[in-house]
């Protein structure tokens, strides 16, 4: 289990990527972090930081939100490394850490009334296209709004199998299913988004 | 869904076309359906245009790396505007006291770290000052700002100790606990959460505690346990868990062989 003085060198130091860690896979670098060169911990964020930023704002749609899940996911990881198991892959194991932690995001902000759908929904897509054409910029705020309408559930399964191009086992690997019950999600959150977006397009041309 | 719009076909083949695991001539086949099914049609247009869908850009900070991530919690900040600015007024304050000489100074980076450490502790000041508030809501944003400490100090990590300790809110007591979670290293840490258990009275606080010590495999609150298992006043629920926990605990101990 990693100390404390173990830990805290990575909220002092400048992170950098030695040469030698470039050719070292996420597994070993994670071993020679739990050997206590917590600085491996910099080059897997490095490496794979921004893709799980990707997904955590898919899911959110908030940019500081995602950014501070990604990075307390990465303290966690620096923090738990005990529980890294030999034979196990770095990157399903971060993902669990950083869905524990965007599940626990909502359920806290439910519960405190604080997170409202509506409000992420109306807020969806907004600003992105500042530049593009109006109808593209219309149709990506619509399409993010239908998004943000779906439940988690329905949208984690959209975002891994479309964005993240994840093949359908290795998802059923993270959401502990099977390979047939996530195309049976995926199939549902598919109809479930073309009914959101529907609704939204007419509501938009009344 | 609407019976109306719901398609079996679909809904069997239509992942499998997406991702082009169907066979070549069930491609075709339900290319041919989607054709002149509307809602697979759809469903298909639509998947297509969510791979188009643009993201909004990390910030420098966080493209940078961690050395940016100075334990920024994921909770919103709790604490009140006026706190805050007061708070940011101290801050300012201070920076400005340091800003004429950092400025000058030609090692500008271990001037930013030298004020980076006040305001840090400045934060520190503040949330030991909201710990000592009357008010439980004001302890409670107490706790939430020590989260937001990069590297709380031993003033700070003592003031959550004796909150865990003496607060009278049941809330407070498990916002504490949770800030001290992040403090798992610190043997005085451990030691004071196990040792919180004896003292501890609400069963919803006895339970977090419970967990906290599970998670830290905090082996030595084994009397703490064994004291709560024994008294019959404690609620049946927290008994059992702690007779599980200790179970387990032995049970691993054994596994290992260190325990006849």
């Amino acid at each position: 289990m990693a100390s404390y003085s173990t830990y805290m060198p990575i909220f002092r130091d400048r992170w950098l990527s030695p040469k030698s860690y470039a050719a070292a896979t996420d597994e070993e670098l994670m071993r020679r972090v739990q050997a206590g060169e917590t600085e491996g911990m910099g080059e897997l964020f490095r490496r794979h930081g921004e893709r799980l930023y990707r997904y955590c704002w898919r899911m959110n749609q908030n940019r500081q939100l995602s950014e501070d899940l990604v990075q307390e996911a990465f303290a966690r990881a620096l923090r738990f490394q005990g529980t890294f198991r030999e034979g196990h892959r770095f990157e399903p194991w971060i993902y669990q850490i950083l869905r524990n932690l965007q599940t626990d995001y909502w359920r806290r902000q439910r519960f405190e009334g604080d997170w409202d759908d509506e409000d992420m929904a109306a807020e969806a897509g907004k600003g992105l296209t500042a530049d593009a054409e109006v109808a593209k910029q219309q149709e990506t705020e619509l399409l993010y709004a239908a998004l943000a309408r779906l439940p988690a559930e329905k949208r984690e399964v959209l975002v891994l199998a479309r964005f993240e191009e994840r093949p359908h086992a290795e998802i059923g690997a993270m959401l502990g299913c099977g390979e047939g019950a996530v195309r049976v999600r995926l199939c549902r959150a598919l109809e479930s988004l073309r009914q959101e977006y529907r609704k939204l397009l007419e509501r938009r041309t009344t | 869904m609407k019976e109306s719009e719901f398609c079996a076909y679909g809904e069997r083949s239509l992942p499998a076309y997406l991702d082009g695991s169907l066979e070549a001539e069930a491609a075709r086949t339900f290319a041919g359906h989607v054709a002149g099914c509307a809602v697979c049609r759809e469903q298909v247009k639509l998947w297509d245009r969510l791979a188009a869908l643009p993201v909004e850009p990390p910030s420098e900070t966080f493209r940078q790396g961690l050395p940016g991530m100075a334990r920024r919690t994921v909770a919103r900040p709790l604490v009140s505007d006026r706190v805050a600015a007061w708070g940011m007024a101290a801050m300012l304050a201070l920076l400005a006291g340091t800003g004429g000489y950092w400025l000058g100074a030609r090692e500008g980076a271990q001037q930013v770290a030298l004020v980076k450490k006040d305001v840090e502790h400045l934060r520190g000041l503040v949330a030991v000052g909201l710990l000592q508030q009357p008010s439980a809501v004001d302890r409670l944003r107490g706790v939430n700002y020590t989260a937001r400490l990069s590297a709380a100090d031993e003033g700070v990590v003592e003031a959550l100790l004796t909150t865990l300790r003496t607060d009278g809110s049941v809330d407070v007591r498990l916002a504490a606990l949770e800030a001290l979670r992040q403090y798992e290293g610190r043997p005085r840490v451990r030691q004071e959460v196990s040792k919180a258990l004896r003292r501890e009275d609400s069963p919803m606080v006895q339970m977090v505690l419970l967990e906290t010590l599970a998670a830290w495999r905090e082996r030595s609150a084994e009397v703490e346990l064994a004291a709560l298992v024994a008294d019959e006043a404690v609620e049946q629920g927290v008994r059992e868990r702690a007779r599980q926990l200790l179970a387990q605990w032995r049970e691993k101990l054994e596994g290992l062989g260190l325990r006849q």
